[in-house]
């Protein structure tokens, strides 16, 4: 005969084993997920690398010197090019201030690409050699390339 | 006792309750005759089936209780793929100061066969030579019939290769992951950081050298070389050789603060990739690193040591008059000036015009074995101090007699690679402390290691006399305007067989910038070079060599950051004016260094 407390046994030992049953599947279908994620992590690495790789390759600088003289007007630096704060002249206190258009600032004064004409030197420009015997030499802005 | 086997299984379990069959109360039922013995039987065999589903019941749920609560063999799997997140790698980069790629292990499938299980040898071949061609087919079909479990056919496929022989379905054919090494550079750096094989075993430069270390540590290898200084270094280099039609060019540039090395190129250099077999003849092969391995005969560069060590040791003052008159004769040589002045020189002088005589004289003041004790300072009579495993010994004369001294003055007699030229230059102008040459980027730059070799003084004397050299002397076309270069040109006939060759020279200069404060030391030699017209049929290190670094000076200035500064301000001329006449000499003697010398029967020639 079958006791109340065997039927509650059965059903408590079914309802487990149930449960059981899900939570191992579950762990294996998780499981896969994640060896399937690390797989897809490892691959993208090494994609990664293969594009790092292809990143140096690229930015050769023989390669990029050889694209350079083709698509742009740049050159190599010239060390004349470079000034320091010191080698500026002092402001002129009874000169007016030079007119400097802000790009998109002054409505209907001038397009932005007008700029590089804009303050336009009223002395000799500055002899190339950053030299200190030129003390009032207005600032004027390089034009890269512009000899070739 | 009966004689009825009880047992299902031969065990008589149920014995134990017969033993005591006397002391039982008689049963209030009782079944005579065969029933009895039936119903005796049933019982014990429930007994037996109890006992087993109890033992196999127990045994599922111990197993149970182990696979889940207490973490059996089930969790070790799970933990080798999480682990397995990060790629495996055999070999780890090298990167250049900034970072840039130099070596890098891509991943490649590499194809192999197990001949055993090869079907069709024949149908097999036809296949794969179609799909790579550039297999032998002969080889290929005897390999594939070989008794042999395995061959490789082809290393390092292209996916696209491997995709192929995937879709033609041979069996037997198998991939096996590998790992090939790529040098995005190409032949920018082949010289420092060398190649590997195709089993990742590092065979020359930085992969021989840190074999163990790229292996064993992920972190990429930090080179103090910049892949923009070696791209001009290269570009001047291979123009210098193409313009003098000579064999090859070597050039360096060095940190003199920390001696890393910045720059370092050999030509001819090499696809590391596919890199040439070596050669008998060091001069044309281009795995040869002219910068490390070559040694020469330096010629008038060894004049910047040579003037250093005599005003060091106090015997001779920057005002001190040579007579340069007349040609020294010693035995049966004749030592005599290549641009003859003639006359009764100071010590600038004697630099500037790069005086044999005057700088035999010099050293004369001071004598063998102190000269002798000053190479060994400078580091010149062992190996440099590189990480690269392709190292000269220097070729010194043993013993130390005074003819070596006299032709030692103005660098010859004596061989050195263009490193150890490299870092004594470096420590001869940045105040006196000499700092080894490494090619790894120094984390810490408080902890530099560096000798003294010279006073301050002596070096503040030496940069104002290299500076002269470049503004009126033999190099004025080392100048590259805002970078106040300085050095000096050397030219040496080379050394072939027993003999000087009559028209093989090394036309080299050393130098540093900005020389008023230097911080980079520059080195160029050009090998067997020719004159042209425009340099008048001259193919001197004034006509070779020094406009070479000009040139170098004035790309590389810009990328090192180094501030321009004007040469004619009246600071800077005060810097680096030899006159008004300098105090004499600091007078301190000269030191004997204690470096444990390691002599080689070095050239005995003079």
């Amino acid at each position: 005969m079958i006791g109340k407390s065997t039927i509650v046994w059965i059903a408590v030992s079914c309802a487990a084993s149930g449960i059981l049953y899900q939570t191992s599947y579950k762990a294996q279908e998780q499981e896969q997920e994640l060896s399937r994620l690390n797989r897809a992590i490892v691959s993208e690495q090494e994609a990664i690398q293969v594009l790092k790789a292809e990143w140096a390759y690229l930015n050769d600088p023989t390669r990029l010197e050889k694209l350079s003289a083709e698509h742009l007007l740049l050159q190599a630096t010239n060390a004349a090019q470079i000034a320091n704060l010191a080698g500026l002249p002092d402001k002129d206190p009874n000169q007016p201030p030079p007119f400097t258009p802000i790009p998109s600032r002054k409505p209907g004064s001038r397009a932005p690409d007008m700029i590089d004409r804009a303050p336009m030197p009223k002395a000799p420009p500055v002899p190339s050699a950053p030299s200190r015997r030129q003390p009032e030499g207005p600032v004027i802005l390089a034009k890269y390339g512009a000899t070739r | 006792m009966t004689e009825i086997n009880y047992s299902l299984t031969g065990f008589d379990l149920a014995g134990g309750d017969r033993h005591g069959q006397s002391g039982r109360p008689e049963p209030r039922i009782r079944v005579n005759g065969r029933a009895a013995g039936a119903l005796a039987m049933g019982k014990s065999r429930l007994v037996v089936m109890m006992a087993a589903f109890t033992v196999g019941f127990g045994a599922v749920g111990a197993k149970l209780v182990d696979a889940t609560v207490s973490f059996g063999g089930a969790k070790e799997p799970s933990v080798a793929r999480a682990a397995a997140r990060t790629m495996p790698q055999v070999r780890a980069d090298i990167v250049d100061r900034n970072g840039v790629l130099l070596a890098t292990s891509l991943h490649t499938a590499s194809l192999f066969a197990d001949p055993k299980l090869i079907l069709d040898a024949n149908e097999a071949v036809q296949h794969l030579t179609r799909v790579l061609p550039e297999l032998d087919p002969v080889a290929l079909m005897a390999d594939l019939k070989s008794d042999k479990r395995f061959v490789w056919i082809k290393r390092n496929l292209s996916p696209r290769q491997q995709q192929e022989i995937f879709r033609l379905g041979i069996p037997g054919l198998n991939f096996q992951r590998e790992e090939r090494r790529v040098y995005p550079q190409g032949n920018l750096a082949a010289h420092v950081v060398g190649f590997s094989g195709v089993d990742n075993n590092g065979l020359m430069g930085i992969e021989q050298a840190f074999d163990t270390r790229l292996k064993e540590n992920d972190e990429p290898l930090r080179l103090s070389i910049d892949v923009r200084l070696q791209h001009v270094l290269r570009k001047e280099l291979v123009n210098a050789v193409e313009e003098f039609r000579a064999i090859g060019a070597a050039g360096m540039v060095m940190d003199v603060k920390t001696g890393e090395i910045l720059g370092m190129v050999s030509v001819p250099d090499f696809d590391p990739h596919a890199p040439p077999p070596p050669q008998e003849e060091q001069d044309t092969d281009p795995r040869f690193n002219r910068n490390t391995l070559g040694v020469y005969e330096m010629g008038s560069t060894f004049k910047i040591f040579n003037t250093a060590m005599a005003l060091e040791s106090g015997q001779v003052h920057m005002n001190d008059m040579f007579d340069a008159t007349r040609p020294i004769r010693i035995g049966r040589f004749t030592i005599s000036d290549f641009h003859p002045e003639n006359k009764w020189m100071d010590v600038a002088d004697v630099f500037k015009h790069s005086s044999n005589i005057g700088s035999v004289k010099m050293a004369m003041e001071v004598g063998p074995q102190a000269q002798k004790d000053f190479m060994a300072k400078l580091g010149f009579l062992r190996q440099a101090n590189l990480e690269v495993p392709e190292r000269g010994w220097p070729m010194v004369p043993n013993p130390w007699r005074e003819v070596n001294m006299m032709t030692i003055s103005f660098g010859h007699g004596m061989s050195v690679s263009p490193v150890h030229l490299m870092a004594a230059v470096g420590g001869t102008v940045n105040g006196g402390v000499m700092h080894p040459a490494t090619l790894l980027v120094r984390d810490n730059v408080n902890e530099i290691p560096g000798t003294r070799i010279i006073s301050e003084k002596t070096s503040d004397q030496v940069r104002k006399l290299m500076r002269l050299v470049v503004t009126e002397g033999t190099a004025t076309k080392a100048d590259a305007a805002g970078y106040l270069v300085g050095g000096k040109t050397g030219t040496a006939d080379k050394v072939k067989g027993r003999s000087y060759a009559a028209n093989a020279r090394i036309s080299s200069f050393a130098g540093a910038f900005p020389m008023n404060d230097p911080r980079y030391a520059i080195y160029v030699m050009v090998d067997e070079p020719k004159g042209t017209k425009k340099t008048f049929g001259f193919a001197t290190g004034g006509w070779v060599a020094a406009p070479t670094v000009g040139n170098i000076v004035a790309q590389i200035g810009p990328l090192l950051g180094v501030k321009p500064q004007d040469a004619n301000a009246p600071e800077i001329i005060q810097a680096l004016a030899i006159r008004p006449p300098p105090a004499p000499g600091s007078g301190t003697g000269a030191q004997v260094a204690a470096i444990p010398v390691t002599m080689t029967s070095g050239e005995d020639r003079d």
